[in-house]
């Protein structure tokens, strides 16, 4: 009967996907437990279409989005601040429990083996590094909310390997349904 | 024998102007120069990069003797962006004492914060 030395590529993914560890090579530095956030990076990465997913996913909320709209007219704040945004609602009733949020995204490469041959890629995966929701009344109407942005979060920045974007957000939650989301995205001043 | 350091800095926090200190020889070896650069860093996990990047310039060229010092000033951007750090990364200041040698450099670093 052979004998296999380790996992098969199979399992290794099924334990990706799992959280356990992933990495078969002996890099010491990578090896730790994958979070949820990266386990969307390594299953994009399996397609390795990672970008197309996500613009798919946020083409379909901006498309359920539609009676939902998020305005700032001063889309620039400093870490500590609050920042004003006004929610208009048209059509509350397809649109499910409403919330408003402030979302700070990051962007961070890393690098991704796969356990097969094929060796480590780079790639840029995302996480939410800070979010903070309050509920709307689902009624149609321009709603104001104030959002405060923690004066220890990171700012705004584009960097190479590591990025901070933040939104101000509009959301309808519906059961077992892809949110309607709708968003502006802000500058945060350090 | 690679030259080792000893970094002294005026301060511990940097409010956005310069940042000043001496290089101390703790150990002389064979260099080609000496030099100090303060770059802002940016790290995940696995990659960093150096988004900006300022140079004292040559503090010294030749060999370097042991109890040798340097003094340095280097001058921090306007808009300087400050320390920090996330789930997955950070962003950083660090000051790095360089001996440019035959072969590997050798390097002290040190993490400065700026307000």
């Amino acid at each position: 009967m052979p004998v296999r030395d380790g996992p098969s590529p199979r399992l290794m993914t099924h334990l990706a996907v799992r959280g356990a560890m992933v990495d078969t090579a002996p890099r010491a530095r990578n090896r730790r437990k994958v979070t949820d956030a990266e386990t969307v990076c390594l299953e994009a990465t399996r397609h390795n279409r990672p970008r197309q997913r996500d613009a798919v996913a946020d083409g379909l909320r901006k498309k359920l989005a539609k009676g939902l709209e998020v305005r700032v007219d001063r889309p620039e704040v400093c870490r500590g601040e609050e920042i004003e945004a006004l929610v208009v609602v048209t059509e509350p009733d397809r649109l499910g429990e409403l919330e408003a949020g402030l979302v700070c995204t990051e962007h961070y490469d890393e690098e991704v083996h796969t356990g097969s041959d094929s060796g480590a890629s780079r790639m840029t995966c995302k996480a939410v590094e800070h979010e903070a929701w309050q509920p709307l009344p689902s009624v149609a109407g321009e709603h104001s909310v104030r959002l405060a942005v923690p004066a220890n979060a990171p700012f705004s920045y584009e960097g190479s390997c590591l990025s901070f974007q933040w939104e101000v957000v509009a959301r309808g939650r519906r059961d077992r349904k892809l949110d309607a989301r709708a968003s502006q995205e802000i500058s945060v001043r350090p | 024998m690679s030259p080792r350091f000893d970094l002294q800095l005026d301060r511990d926090r940097y409010p956005g102007d310069s940042v000043a200190g001496t290089v101390l020889v703790r150990e002389g070896g064979r260099s080609r120069s000496l030099e100090v650069q303060l770059g802002y860093i940016e790290e995940t996990d696995d990659y960093l990069e150096v988004a900006t990047s300022i140079s004292t310039g040559h503090l010294h060229k030749g060999d370097l003797e042991t109890g040798a010092s340097f003094c340095f000033e280097l001058a921090l951007p306007p808009d300087a962006l400050p320390n920090v750090t996330s789930s997955h990364g950070q962003l950083y200041w660090q000051l790095d004492v360089k001996s440019d040698e035959r072969g590997r450099d050798s390097h002290e670093l040190r993490r400065i914060e700026v307000d």
